[in-house]
């Protein structure tokens, strides 16, 4: 579980071995995520969330919500409009629920699968996607199921961890989050193995202009992408 | 989960409108219950406020 391999299997053999992976290290994964990206997971989220409109009675869906950081977010900001998460690993969503409860905020969470999203055409104005479509393969089916649910014009907001594209840091980056990364998050979740996951599973994302080039066959409009922190996270944004 | 997700909310595997049937609710919120596809008939349950929308293995 967990393995190097795991990050090149498609279809539901994946989907099964992500949802036991993050099962194994739900109650970790907070903390765990914000050391092995030196806490940069949390400004890359909020660059992505910018392109969310705050004051406006919108409606966002957030694929991979986990464990609710996302929905925690907008609600801190003023986000008026309504808000629903969806994640295929229930040991997430239960920690997610809890830290929503808690702050008595509501939030609409679906255990469901990203193939399969159990929305009506044209249901959002936004649907957003912090650190999970790496996980995902085929995502072309994913992007694909997306654009039926976006409402015509609606955004698409995909963030992910990325590979520089200057050699030199990628180099750096290649040593820092292959091999530290891992270490620690292994240390920390007392689960090594399934730390190896997390960089394999970037080793295996399609490169940017990849992801811009199946946005645009999944129907989206006007793609594009912006790199941050020297291009190890990326935002790809496409309108329905 | 709340009322208004009914709304928008659809049979994964067919896309089909849901029958809801509420077996606890609290301050608006609906614990537990199941929501039934019209169409096709899967049976979802909804679980301490989460509704399980994964089509069950055959």
């Amino acid at each position: 579980m967990g393995s190097v391999e795991d990050a090149y299997l498609t279809g539901d053999k994946r989907t099964e071995k992500v949802r036991i992976f993050f099962s194994s290290i739900y109650d970790k994964y907070d903390i765990t995520n914000k050391i092995m990206t030196f806490g940069l997971d949390i400004y890359w989220r909020t660059v992505a969330l910018s392109y969310i409109s705050m004051g406006s009675n919108k409606s966002v869906l957030d694929i991979g919500t986990g464990t609710c950081d996302i929905p925690l977010y907008l609600i801190k900001k003023g986000f008026k409009g309504s808000i629903t998460g969806i994640d295929i690993t229930r040991d997430m969503l239960k920690v997610g629920y809890k830290k929503l409860y808690t702050n008595k905020k509501k939030v609409n969470l679906i255990e469901g699968n990203v193939f399969t999203l159990p929305f009506k055409d044209e249901s959002f104005d936004y649907v957003i996607s912090a650190y999970t479509f790496r996980n995902i393969s085929p995502i072309d089916d994913a992007i694909a199921e997306v654009n039926r649910i976006l409402k015509k014009s609606g955004l698409f907001i995909l963030l992910e961890i990325s590979i520089p594209t200057n050699e030199v840091i990628r180099e750096i980056h290649k040593k820092v989050f292959l091999k530290v990364g891992p270490y620690i998050g292994g240390i920390l979740s007392k689960n090594e193995e399934a730390y190896s996951y997390l960089p394999q599973s970037l080793l295996s994302f399609p490169a940017r202009n990849e992801i811009i080039k199946k946005f645009y066959l999944a129907k989206f409009k006007n793609c594009r992408y912006r790199d941050c922190t020297l291009g190890t996270a990326t935002v790809f944004l496409g309108n329905k | 989960m709340y009322r208004d997700l009914l709304k928008i909310l659809c049979c994964s595997s067919c896309k089909g409108e849901l029958k809801l049937e509420i077996e606890k609710e609290e301050n608006d919120e609906i614990i537990s219950g199941y929501l039934t596809c019209k169409n096709c008939g899967l049976k979802y349950p909804i679980e301490d406020g989460i509704p399980v929308m994964i089509i069950p293995q055959k």
